[in-house]
């Protein structure tokens, strides 16, 4: 027999005790992997979600004036301006980190001129801004013919045309299908038209003036996606808009904290609570820990023996606690967010739940350990 | 050659604002292979006397040699080694360890020993096969009579194979029949050389002691006569 197998026959014949200190493990276990898991599945949802909102990387060509600029990207005003072309677009989506991105918007600038004003006209992906520009509203309907436009809302002004006129660039008539609402940025002053067709126009087949890209960053630094880009780019520079990621990594780190100290708060009533059930043990055990101290039991002996129920109380309860809290996060996440994909039941985070109830079980059992060793021997003699 | 050596041992008790004196001035020696009965009235010092010898009770004054070891000059830790590997107490019924059976009980000095599990079991069984409860080995306490768990009490005292035994009135609660077996086993146990101490009151058990301590006042008269 070991002190192990004391401790062991102690919670399992008294099973009313074990219960309740069994209970209380699984239920503080259970709250806490409840609540971390639903938090991080929320954040990384949330991290996601912002994601989508827009572009975080910025591809531009390395030289640039200050003529017309669309995103501190200028339109040169000579013919062979598109820097980039179609390859190095592509190119972009086979960094190691290809996963990483959602959506690549490649765009040509021409500077032009109508009704004496001079203007850019932007060729654009539609499908690919759409998903880039989530927040743009548009009075009308996005173009998807060649021959259809978007445009600001001031140049729309100035123009004064509306969904329905024609505009004719560069010999070219073009139908205007939508206005953009006011952003109060470049964006305003714009023409945006099909990609090729400016291309086309403007015999700049094949090239591109700058490049966004919308990447998850949640799994990964994005400093690391805008080196691959580069790496793939060499003669690009590669701008992390910072204020993105910045918005982002507080809502993330918002959501963070909020589950640790939540989790932790709850372990820490745990922890409390269990310390407080073993020490009315260990004061209702008085006679049988003086017993052993007088057959020769050390105060180390006695401290094990609390310390190993402790262990024994959390690991079990561990397990119960991380089955539980995860089956509850499931049902949580899908009653809550029913979109989302699945919680995923990994190794790793399961052992780092039973590691730490077991923890929190040999930690409640410190206080009670130490109490049940300081007790006397002779206190058992006394009455006999 | 004695084996127990008390040197003006004093035990006071804190009584109120005072001190009592339940042990004043105590000298006396203890050869090996003895079978001592520690008698007289109830208050006068008997358990006092037992405790202190089983390094349980350390004196006010005065010292104790067991063995020529100054016993209460260890440490906490090696008197409590001291007491594993010297001394086997028995305690009355109500100090078994109630959730663990017959056998585990036994078992419990071993359980912090070197002994690997096999042997703790061979000899734990032998020591319960010795006082006659071979067929009772997983029985728990609350499920045995008085005179068995006195009999628990003794197995779980001698496993270990101390040089002495210390017993507080082990047949206190026992009716006489019962009494006299739990008396033959000490008797027999001290018939291999094991050294026996026990408080009793019973005058029953004058013919199995061979010497007598008479506990009066805090002072010891030693008789080789029960008086
Ligand atoms: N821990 C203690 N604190 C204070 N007084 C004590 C303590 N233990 C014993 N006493 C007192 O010391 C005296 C001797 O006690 P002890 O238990 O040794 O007597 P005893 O001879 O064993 O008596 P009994 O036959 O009733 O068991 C008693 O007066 C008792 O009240
Ligand atoms: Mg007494």
């Amino acid at each position: 027999m070991k002190i192990e197998t004391i401790a062991l026959k102690h919670l399992l014949r008294s099973k009313k005790q074990f219960f309740i200190l069994f209970a209380s493990i699984v239920l503080s276990m259970t709250l806490a992997v409840l609540l971390f898991v639903v938090v991080d599945k929320l954040k990384t949802d949330a991290g996601n979600s912002f994601d989508e909102i827009g572009a975080n990387i910025l591809v531009v060509p390395e030289t640039s004036s200050r003529d017309l600029t669309y995103e501190s990207v200028t339109a040169h005003n000579s013919n062979n301006r598109g820097v980039f072309s179609s390859r190095d677009y592509i190119s972009i989506n086979t960094i190691e980190r290809r996963d990483n991105i959602a959506t690549v918007a490649p765009k040509i600038l021409q500077p032009v001129s109508y009704q004496n004003l001079d203007f850019i006209l932007a060729g654009i992906y539609f499908q690919f801004e759409k998903e880039i520009k989530k927040w743009w509203r548009i009075e009308g309907e996005w173009p998807f013919r060649e021959n259809e436009v978007l445009l600001g809302y001031k140049i729309a002004g100035s123009l004064n045309e509306k969904n329905g006129d024609e505009l004719l660039i560069s010999g070219k008539s073009f139908l205007v299908t939508g206005i953009l609402t006011e952003q109060g940025t470049e964006e305003d002053e714009i023409v945006y038209a099909n990609i090729m067709t400016v291309q086309n126009l403007f015999g700049l087949e094949d090239k591109i003036s700058f490049i966004e890209v919308a990447a998850y960053c949640t799994t990964c630094p994005i400093e690391e996606i805008a080196r691959q880009i580069s790496e793939k780019i060499p003669d690009a520079s590669v701008i992390i808009m910072a204020e993105a990621v910045k918005t982002r990594e507080n809502t993330i780190d918002k959501f963070a904290s909020f589950s640790i100290v939540f989790s932790v708060v709850i372990l820490i009533l745990g922890f409390a609570i269990v310390s407080l059930m073993m020490i009315t043990s260990v004061n209702h055990r008085t006679k049988e820990i003086e017993i052993l101290r007088s057959i020769g039991y050390r105060k180390a002996h006695i401290a094990d023996l609390i310390l190993v129920e402790g262990a024994i109380t959390g690991l079990l309860g561990g397990i119960a606690g991380y089955l539980i809290g995860m089956s509850g996060a499931v049902q949580t996440i899908k009653a809550i967010m029913p979109a989302a994909s699945n919680i995923k039941w990994d190794m790793i985070p399961a052992v780092y739940a039973i590691l730490i109830s077991t923890l929190l079980g040999v930690l409640s059992g410190i206080i009670p350990a130490v109490k049940a060793a300081s007790m006397e021997p002779i206190e058992s003699i006394k009455r006999i | 050659m004695s084996l127990i050596k008390l040197l003006e041992i004093e035990k006071n008790y804190p009584d109120g604002l005072g001190e009592f004196k339940a042990l004043k001035k105590v000298s006396v020696s203890i050869d090996s292979g003895e079978f001592i009965a520690i008698t007289g009235p109830s208050g006068s010092g008997k358990s006092t006397l037992l405790t202190i010898l089983g390094v349980l009770n350390p004196p006010s004054k005065g010292q104790i040699y067991i063995d020529d070891i100054d016993v209460y000059s260890l440490s906490g830790d090696r008197q409590a080694d001291f007491r594993q590997t010297y001394i086997g107490f028995v305690f009355q019924d109500l100090h078994l360890v109630p959730y663990l059976t017959a056998l585990e009980n036994v078992l419990l000095p071993l359980a912090i020993s070197l002994y690997p599990g096999k042997e703790q079991k061979k000899m734990a069984k032998e020591v319960l096969n010795r006082v006659g409860l071979g067929d009772k080995y997983h029985r728990l306490p609350g499920k045995l009579s008085g005179g068995e768990k006195s009999r628990v009490a003794i197995a779980r005292a001698i496993v270990n194979k101390p040089r002495i035994i210390l017993a507080d009135e082990p047949t206190g609660s026992l009716d006489s029949g019962t009494g006299n077996e739990i008396m033959k086993l000490f008797q027999s146990l001290n018939n291999e050389g094991i050294t026996v101490i026990l408080v009793t009151h019973n005058n029953e058990n004058k013919k199995y002691v061979k010497k007598n301590f008479l506990v009066r006042d805090g002072l010891i008269e030693v008789n080789q006569k029960w008086v």
